[in-house]
C-alpha cells in the first residue's frame, strides 16, 4: 500500500478522472495497467479510512 | 369619628377587608415573572413592562401554594414546552391576598400555557425575522458538507442520556465504520444553555480543521425548556459557523430556532447518529459503484481491443474471399466467352456444309426417280428420243427400285416406215 495521506475528496476525484480517461479510451495500454492498479489503491485506502482506526492505519503504514 | 386612633394593625385588618369586599373574586391577570424561586412552594415576583421604553409599570410578589404548584408546573412545562422562569410572561388566576404582616400578594390557582405559548412564538418569531433581515439565516446550511463526516466534534452534557445513545449508535454502528468523536460539555437547559454552548462553538473553532461536523445533542433530560434554542445568540452563532451543525436536541412539537438554522436538524440524538453512520454508507456505495466502473472500463477496452482483432481478422477473410470470387468470376467469364466463340465458329462451318449437302442431294438421279420419274436406256445408254427406236429393241426402264425390260411393239409411229 502506497504510504500516502490523501483526502476522501482527493481521492475521489482522482479515481473520476482516471476512470473518465479509461472510458474515453485514451490510455494505452501500458498505462492502462498503472492506473487500474492505483484506483484500486485509492479505494483501498478510502476503505481503509472508513473503517479502521487512526491506530490501525496508522501500524498497517508502518509495516510497510 | 375624627381624633379617633387606631393600631396599625386594625388600620391594615381594615384595608384587607376592604381588599376582601372591593376585590373577592379571582382575575385574569397577565405578568412578566421576574424573579422566580420554588422549594415545595413557588414564590414569584411579577412585573409589567412599558411597551415603549421597558420601564417598570408594576410589580407584586405572588405565590403558587404547594398544593396547586405540585400540579400546575408539569402541566405548564409540559403545554408550553417552557420552564417557569424568569423572562418568560404568563397568564394567571390569581386572587388578592392581603397580610397585615406580609403586605400585598396574588395568590396564584391556575396559569394558562397556551398564553405563554403565544408570547414565545412571538418571540421566535422575531428571532427568526431578525436572523432572516441579517441575511445570515441560511448560511450554515450553505457550508459545504463534507463527503465523509467521520471526526465529530460533539456539544452536549456528559451526563445526558441522549450523549450515550449518540455514542452508542455510532460507535456501534453495524456496518463498522470508524468514527472519532470528541466531546466538548456544555449545559444544555437554562438560562445558562446559550453562553455555555457559544463557549464549547469557540473552543471547536480553534480546532476546527480536526473536525468535519459538529453535533449538538441533548435529550433525556426534561421535555420542556427548548426556549435556550430559540434564543437569538445561540442562533447566530450557528449560522456563522464555518463547520456544519447537526443537532439533535429532541424538540417534540416545533422546530427551535437552532435546528431551522443548522445544516441539518434532526431530532434525537440516534437519529443524528444514523444520519451520519448513512453519509458514510453512502459513501461507501459509492466506492463499490467507482469499482463496478473501473472494471466495466476496463473490460470494455480490453474487449474493444480484441473486437478490434477480430474485426481486423474478419476484414481480411472477407477481402481475401471477395478477391478470389472477384478472380474466379473473371475466369468464368473467359471461359464462357471462349466457349461462345468456339461454337459460333463451328456452326458458321456446319451451316455451309448443310448446303453443300443439299445442293449434291437435288441433282442425284436417285432423288428424281424417287419422286415418280424412270430412266428409259438402251444398250446401255440413256434414251432421250424416238429417232433411233425401232421395232423389236429391247429398252430398260430404269425406276427407283428396280428396272423394267421391255420389247417395242410395231406402230405407226415407229421409225418401221422409214425403214421401208
Amino acid at each position: 500500500m502506497t504510504k500516502e495521506k490523501i483526502s476522501y475528496n482527493e481521492a475521489v476525484t482522482e479515481i473520476e478522472a482516471i476512470l473518465q480517461k479509461i472510458e474515453e479510451d485514451k490510455l494505452d495500454v501500458d498505462e492502462l495497467a498503472e492506473k487500474v492498479s492505483r484506483v484500486t489503491d485509492l479505494l483501498k485506502i478510502c476503505r481503509d479510512k472508513l473503517y479502521l482506526t487512526e491506530k490501525q492505519i496508522g501500524k498497517i503504514l508502518d509495516e510497510d | 369619628m375624627p381624633g379617633e386612633k387606631r393600631s396599625l394593625s386594625e388600620l391594615l385588618e381594615q384595608v384587607k377587608g376592604a381588599l376582601n369586599k372591593e376585590l373577592p373574586a379571582h382575575y385574569w391577570v397577565i405578568a412578566e415573572i421576574l424573579e422566580f424561586r420554588e422549594n415545595r412552594h413557588c414564590y414569584l415576583e411579577l412585573i409589567e413592562k412599558s411597551e415603549e421604553n421597558d420601564s417598570l409599570l408594576a410589580k407584586v410578589r405572588a405565590t403558587i401554594w404547594a398544593s396547586r404548584y405540585g400540579m400546575l408546573r408539569p402541566f405548564f412545562e409540559a403545554s408550553s414546552g417552557t420552564q417557569l422562569k424568569s423572562g418568560i410572561k404568563i397568564l394567571c388566576k390569581a386572587s388578592v391576598e392581603f397580610h397585615p404582616l406580609y403586605g400585598m400578594s396574588l395568590n396564584i390557582t391556575d396559569i394558562d400555557p397556551s398564553y405563554t405559548l403565544g408570547d414565545l412564538a412571538r418571540k421566535k418569531q422575531e428571532v427568526i425575522q431578525r436572523l432572516r433581515k441579517e441575511g445570515v439565516f441560511d448560511m450554515n446550511r450553505e457550508v459545504l458538507f463534507p463527503i465523509v463526516p467521520q471526526r465529530i466534534a460533539v456539544i452536549s452534557s456528559e451526563t445526558a442520556a441522549g450523549y450515550g445513545d449518540f455514542s452508542e449508535s455510532i460507535q456501534n454502528n453495524r456496518h463498522g465504520f470508524r468514527f472519532q468523536t470528541t466531546l466538548f460539555p456544555a449545559v444544555m437547559q437554562g438560562d445558562e444553555a446559550p453562553l455555555s454552548i457559544t463557549s464549547a462553538m469557540e473552543k471547536i473553532y480553534e480546532s476546527e480543521s480536526d473536525f468535519d461536523c459538529v453535533v449538538m445533542i441533548r435529550g433525556g433530560g426534561s421535555k420542556a425548556d427548548l426556549e435556550s434554542f430559540n434564543h437569538y445568540d445561540l442562533a447566530y452563532f450557528i449560522t456563522q459557523f464555518p463547520l456544519p451543525v447537526i443537532t439533535g436536541i429532541g424538540h417534540e412539537r416545533d422546530e427551535s430556532v437552532a435546528d431551522m438554522v443548522a445544516h441539518h436538524g434532526l431530532k434525537t440524538p440516534t437519529a443524528v447518529a444514523e444520519f451520519l453512520v448513512d453519509q458514510l454508507l453512502a459513501f461507501e456505495f459509492r466506492l463499490s459503484a467507482l469499482l463496478d466502473r473501473l472494471l466495466i472500463s476496463v473490460r470494455n477496452r480490453v474487449q474493444g481491443d480484441l473486437s478490434r482483432l477480430e474485426r481486423y481478422g474478419e476484414a481480411m477473410l472477407y477481402l481475401s474471399r471477395a478477391l478470389l470470387q472477384r478472380q474466379s468470376e473473371q475466369l468464368r467469364q473467359s471461359e464462357e466467352r471462349l466457349r461462345r466463340e468456339l461454337t459460333m465458329q463451328l456452326d458458321r462451318k456446319g451451316d455451309s456444309l448443310a448446303a453443300l449437302k443439299k445442293r449434291t442431294e437435288l441433282v442425284d438421279p436417285r432423288n428424281i426417280l424417287l419422286r415418280g420419274y424412270s430412266m428409259t436406256l438402251m444398250d446401255g445408254k440413256s434414251v432421250s428420243s424416238i429417232k433411233n427406236i425401232k421395232a423389236g429393241s429391247l429398252l430398260e426402264t430404269r425406276l427407283h427400285d428396280g428396272s423394267i425390260i421391255s420389247k417395242v411393239e410395231p406402230s405407226s409411229e415407229t421409225n418401221d416406215k422409214g425403214e421401208d
